[in-house]
């Protein structure tokens, strides 16, 4: 039981050309289509979630859902649409050659969900704000807005932001999709002081003012949201007039509402449960996810120091039985190698692959010098080979039979794994230590969301994203020099070239062993149609496009 | 209405002809182990689960940790129960589960007996301020809700199959100590302890000479029911994901079929025979607890309004010095 | 006076060991050593302002003696701070809570008592017949079983005709009173029809012992030789005595269905006491945490002691411990 946690707190995003492979999603056209308004007026859409939404707050988001939602109430610059960037309350934008400078043209004539005027003025404001409080009440947002020097509004629809070093458009609109945009006129009052208000204002029906394509009306702690067409939006309008979103605890209760037609659309269901799924008349969308499992080694300070070995690493990645992972835990996912996974498109660099090889190693380790003791546990340093693994116990039950299945592949080459399993907080502070030393532990297995922008996924290996969220604890000089490079990379083929070059450094260094890369599974009732497609479902973090064009038939 | 045969003076209670009045209370618990339908049930059973728990190493078919073929696959010839979701044979888990289970209920319910059957006797002999103390502990103990406490402890202790017995264990003493407590009580009066305390007898002997040997059978009792509360509580636990992960219980079987959509999988084998089993094993340790009981209250021998006439023969005297 | 003696004595004794109780918890969640339980200001998200508040008005930064005090005035002032979830009191949340289980515990245990009662009569009456088998086989049967898989079994059999999650259709807008309740009504149905089935077992064999009991009584022989017909000496004596632990087991087993219901309360999404419990662990909730669990104990406390008094009032021959 428990949430599925999923790392997603920052969302980077998404990319350039997504191949069209394994996208089943019903058609959706171009970026902007809204509800073709066929249909019944009065639809109400009921969504079912296996996550609990948390707190409308936006500085308070942590589940996925809540990301979902708050971009569903809050416009921002730009938005993603089948994973290219998009118009959103910006039309139009450009930077100068060197990517310093970003301008964005906004759509006129916006405004509130309250009828006040949405203008750029509204937009300094919340970058402000987030900047002002990034270490503070808005740390939510601080990566969104790192190396901002200035933010500025020439008149009500341009925005002009300025940073300190070059920035390629995926960095740039990867962030500025996930930073809602408040309104000036409720939450000013906040940001004064400490900004300890930002994050206790309830922010709540039926004083909610947002200027997205939904409003929520009613909120019921964490199990039920409803959500009505905000009248002001400035896109176009979204097909369903209502939105339910109610939380179930377990697949078969959100599965068996499908069936019963209590609920119209189910997302983000367990992969194991398509096949039933399609078996039972609904119309199921799987799309290839940005999620992925992977097993973390502690690169800065292991409880054994053996870890710090690349031939360990290299031969424990030879004995994982990914494919076995995949049929038995989480059917339809593909197996793991880079830490960019291949929804990311062209910024995945398909020459990094992964094996398994037994035999291979069994040899590299005894290679190492760990001979192999008489239980059948090798001997590293004058210890056996057992170690611990720091489990996320919100991963839910496929992973414990992926743990399963990881441990008889360890033990096959002589080295023995149990699993400790603790809450998602704990396992923070067990992972990262006391002030991030990172000691006491030596394997750690979690699922990470970095969203569509490969930076995200690079970072997790990066220095400054030690103490959230590398759990590997690495801090190189090669790999800080790659990364500081692709961040300011403003040519797309040369950033690409950085990228797929990271990737390959990282398969030689392993820090963690990706396992495998999730399949988002999506279902719905045949009476409803324009589910748009999206890594992550057509309830995104990223895109309204491909939730506001469903619609009843 | 309810027809009724002969108001005859009816003994009901299915036991030898003209027993004993001085039988000894462990003789008597044989003879109703032995004759009551129930409890013999009850007890079999129980032996039987036990036997399985112990082979299951060496009867299961397949190993714990065998992937024996693809999820979901439905009851064969070679796999009686089908495979669950992770692949896994679903008999041979249930033998291993039920090792797990049914230690966590013994090991408990031995810690929560020991430590209830002592202070209980300890409280009910002594009486005065010893009772008075132990009785307002066992007052808060008895108060704390079980399952939230425990919920708490395996957070923050961490939970493993140790801990989960040690939490359960002592917990749950509390029931038997107040059970214990009373009789013990009511044995203090007896005559034939009196007539030892007259002679000079010291505490220990009459504890351990003269009441421990008449506490035995409600100990065993109430041993038995604790053993499925025990079994219950460990299933409730890893249901809330609080189980200890390394091990495959009842409930960790029973936990998996939800989290992996088992029933919408339409894998009833899966999800059926663990709560099956546990029901099972709490019958039994219910027919079994519960008879014996019976057996200690004499009254329930004799109803005068029984629809059936079961055998006449003249009513037992009433011994005096037996109230229950 | 004995009866006053009696009940002052068990008040008092009530009172004490709610004391206990506030202690232990205090104890539980504030004294033991490690910041993230016993730091009530730690909410996590909040700006520091809430955290010098909270620090400030719970006394965190003083010995623990000052604590408890600052604690046992709290308590006293109904103030349990605030929850890290939704930021609201804890006792407001607790309220709402305890309001939601109340009515469905309270079904599950009527209809249980009911079933209890119908099936103890019959397992007694018959006695040694094929019925009394069909009657006590089923209700063990039914005691046996784990509540949270006969919850699921249960939705999977009805989730067709009743609804199986929360406590209201969130989709029923501005219904009328009675709109509303009729609502609750049809959602509350399955989980207390599965909380009642577990429970029903131990009335069916507590009636069927003491009406056995009852039945072996000499007046009950002399009853029957006066001739009173049988349905008379069952309404008017082996009933009524039955009635006693009947009773007393009811009020026993309130404390402890609230508590247990939260298995119940998880399966089938109702909004209770039980389900915020195992929230609050989930989520590290250690306001709401610390808050339930006083609840629930000091709720058990009182049950206890209402059992105590109905018993001493419907047989007076019990004198006070």
């Amino acid at each position: 039981m428990g949430r599925a946690m999923i790392w997603s707190k920052r969302r980077g995003l998404a990319v350039a050309a997504l191949t069209t492979l394994a996208l089943t999603a019903a058609g959706c056209s171009s970026s902007g289509a809204g509800g073709s308004g066929s249909g019944s007026s009065n639809a109400v859409l009921k969504v079912g979630v296996l996550q609990q939404f948390v707190n409308p707050n936006p500085f308070n988001l942590l589940n996925v859902i809540d990301y979902d939602i708050a971009q569903l109430d809050y416009p921002a610059l730009v938005q993603y649409s089948h994973s290219q960037p998009a118009p959103d309350l910006a039309k139009s934008w450009s930077s100068t050659a060197n990517g310093e400078v970003w301008t964005f043209h906004l759509v006129p004539g916006a405004k509130w969900s309250d009828g006040k005027p949405l203008t750029s003025a509204d937009v300094v404001f919340s970058f402000k704000t987030d900047i002002k409080y990034a270490s503070g009440p808005a740390a939510i947002d601080s990566p969104n807005v790192a190396g901002i020097t200035s933010v500025t509004a020439p008149n009500p629809t341009t925005v002009v932001i300025t940073y300190s070093s070059p920035r390629p458009a995926g960095v740039v609109l990867g962030w500025a999709d996930i930073t809602p945009i408040l309104p000036e006129q409720v939450w000013a009052k906040y940001a004064t002081g400490n900004g300890a208000a930002l994050k206790t204002f309830p922010n709540k029906p039926p004083n909610f003012v947002g200027g997205g394509p939904y409003i929520p009306v009613e909120w019921n702690g964490t199990n039920f949201l409803l959500m009505k067409r905000n009248p002001y939006y400035y896109g176009p309008k979204p097909g369903a007039a209502e939105v339910g979103i109610q939380y179930y605890t377990t697949p078969d209760g959100i599965i068996q509402a499908l069936k019963d037609h209590q609920i119209d659309y189910a997302n983000s269901l367990p992969q194991s449960t398509t096949a039933l799924l399609q078996k039972s008349g609904l119309v199921v969308n799987t799309y290839p996810s940005v999620n992925s499992i992977s097993l973390f080694f502690n690169m800065k300070d292991p409880l054994h120091k053996e870890m710090l070995n690349p031939l360990l690493r290299r031969a424990m990645d030879l004995a994982m039985d990914r494919s076995q992972m995949i049929s038995v835990a989480y059917p339809g996912s593909q197996p793991g190698a880079s830490v960019v996974p291949p929804a990311d498109g062209a910024w995945w660099n398909s020459s990094v692959t992964s094996t398994y090889n037994v035999a291979e190693a069994n040899k590299l380790l005894d290679q190492a010098g760990y001979k192999m003791g008489s239980n059948g546990v090798r001997i590293a340093d004058g210890h056996p080979m057992s170690y611990q693994v720091i489990f996320d116990s919100g991963l839910g039950g496929a992973a414990d039979r992926l743990f399963q299945i990881l441990q008889r592949n360890l033990s096959a080459i002589g080295i023995s794994v149990s699993q400790e399993s603790m809450d998602s907080a704990s396992f923070s502070s067990k992972v990262f230590g006391t002030n991030n030393n990172y000691a006491g532990w030596d394997l750690a297995l979690e699922q990470l969301a970095p969203s569509g922008d490969p930076s995200q996924a690079l970072d997790i290996d990066s220095c400054s994203y030690v103490g959230s969220f590398n759990f590997s604890g690495m801090c190189n000089k090669t790999f800080e020099a790659m990364n500081t490079a692709q961040l300011q990379a403003v040519n797309v083929s040369t950033r690409q070239n950085i990228i797929h070059q990271m990737q390959a450094y990282l398969n030689t260094e392993l820090p963690q062993l990706v396992l495998e890369y999730n399949t988002t599974v999506d279902a719905h009732l045949s009476n409803w149609t324009g589910f748009g497609p999206d890594p992550f479902g057509s309830l995104s973090p990223e895109s309204k496009d491909s939730f506001t064009g469903i619609h009843e038939q | 209405m309810i027809p009724v045969e002969q108001p005859a003076l009816v003994e009901t209670f299915d036991e030898d002809p003209a027993p004993a009045v001085s039988a000894s209370p462990a003789r008597q618990l044989w003879r109703t182990v032995r004759h009551s339908p129930s409890a013999s049930i009850g007890a079999g059973l129980l032996l039987v689960l036990i036997l399985v728990a112990i082979l299951a190493p060496v009867i299961a078919p397949f190993g714990p940790n065998t992937q024996a073929g693809a999820p979901f696959t439905p009851p064969s010839a070679r796999h009686l129960l089908g495979l669950d979701d992770g692949g896994y044979d679903v008999l041979s888990l249930l033998m291993y589960g039920l090792r797990v289970s049914l230690l966590v209920g013994f090991a408990a319910t031995l810690i929560s007996s020991l430590v209830g059957t002592v202070v209980g006797i300890v409280a009910g002999y002594f009486g005065g301020f010893v009772d008075g103390l132990f009785m307002r502990v066992t007052d808060y103990f008895l108060v704390i809700p079980l399952l939230p406490f425990m919920i708490v402890v395996a957070d923050v202790w961490g939970a493993n199959l140790l801990h989960i017995i040690v939490v359960i264990g002592a917990l749950s003493w509390t029931m038997t100590a107040v059970v214990i407590r009373a009789q013990a009580r009511t044995i203090r009066e007896r005559t034939f302890v009196r007539r030892a305390q007259a002679m000079g007898a010291g505490h220990t002997r009459i504890i351990a000479r003269h009441l421990l040997p008449q506490v035995m059978p409600l100990v065993v009792a109430n041993t038995v029911l604790n053993i499925s509360y025990a079994i219950f509580t460990e299933t409730a636990l890893a249901f809330l994901g609080l189980g200890d992960p390394t091990q495959i219980s009842l409930g960790t079987m029973i936990e998996h079929a939800f989290l992996r959509a088992d029933i919408s999988e339409g894998a009833w084998w899966a999800v059926i025979p663990p709560g099956a089993l546990v029901a099972i094993i709490v019958i039994a340790c219910s027919l079994l607890g519960r008879a014996i009981e019976d057996s200690l209250n004499p009254r329930l021998r004799t109803a005068h309004l029984s629809a059936r006439v079961f055998r006449v023969r003249p009513t037992r005297p009433r011994n005096p010095g037996r109230t229950g | 006076m004995r009866r006053a003696d009696y009940v002052v004595k068990r008040v008092g004794a009530a009172i004490l060991t709610t004391y206990v109780a506030v202690t232990v918890n205090f104890i539980i969640f504030r004294a033991l050593p490690g910041t993230a339980v016993t730091n009530m200001s730690h909410v996590p998200d909040s700006g520091l302002g809430l955290q010098r508040a909270l620090a400030r008005e719970f006394g965190l930064n003083h010995s623990l003696l000052t604590q408890y005090g600052l604690y046992l005035w709290q308590l006293l002032h109904l103030n349990l701070g605030v929850s890290f979830d939704n930021q609201q009191p804890v006792v407001s949340n607790l309220a709402t809570d305890l309001l939601n289980s109340i009515p469905m515990v309270t079904l599950a245990t009527v209809f249980s008592v009911l079933l209890g009662i119908a099936t103890g009569v019959i397992a007694a009456w018959r006695r040694d017949t094929a019925l009394e088998h069909v009657s006590v086989v089923p209700a063990l049967g039914f005691y046996a079983t784990p509540v949270q898989w006969l919850g699921m079994i249960i939705i999977i059999l009805f989730s067709s005709y009743l609804p199986t999650t929360g406590r209201t259709d969130p989709y029923l807008i501005n219904p009328t009173f009675i709109q509303h309740w009729a609502d609750v009504m049809e959602h509350m149905l399955l989980p207390s029809l599965t909380l009642g089935l577990v429970l029903y077992g131990q009335y069916t064999l507590i009636v069927r012992s003491a009406m056995l009991e009852t039945m072996g009584e000499d007046y009950v022989l002399t009853a029957k030789a006066i001739g009173y017909s049988n349905g008379r000496i069952v309404r008017r004596f082996a009933f009524r005595n039955a009635m006693l632990p009947v009773v007393s087991v009811i009020a026993l087993s309130l404390g402890f269905i609230v508590g247990g219901a939260i298995l119940v309360e998880t399966v089938f999404n109702w909004p209770g006491i039980g389900y915020a419990v195992y929230q609050a662990v989930l989520e590290r909730d250690y306001p709401m945490l610390q808050g339930a669990f006083l609840l629930l104990t000091v709720s058990v406390i009182v049950c206890n002691l209402l059992a105590d008094l109905v018993y001493f009032k419907l047989d007076p021959r019990i004198s006070a411990r």
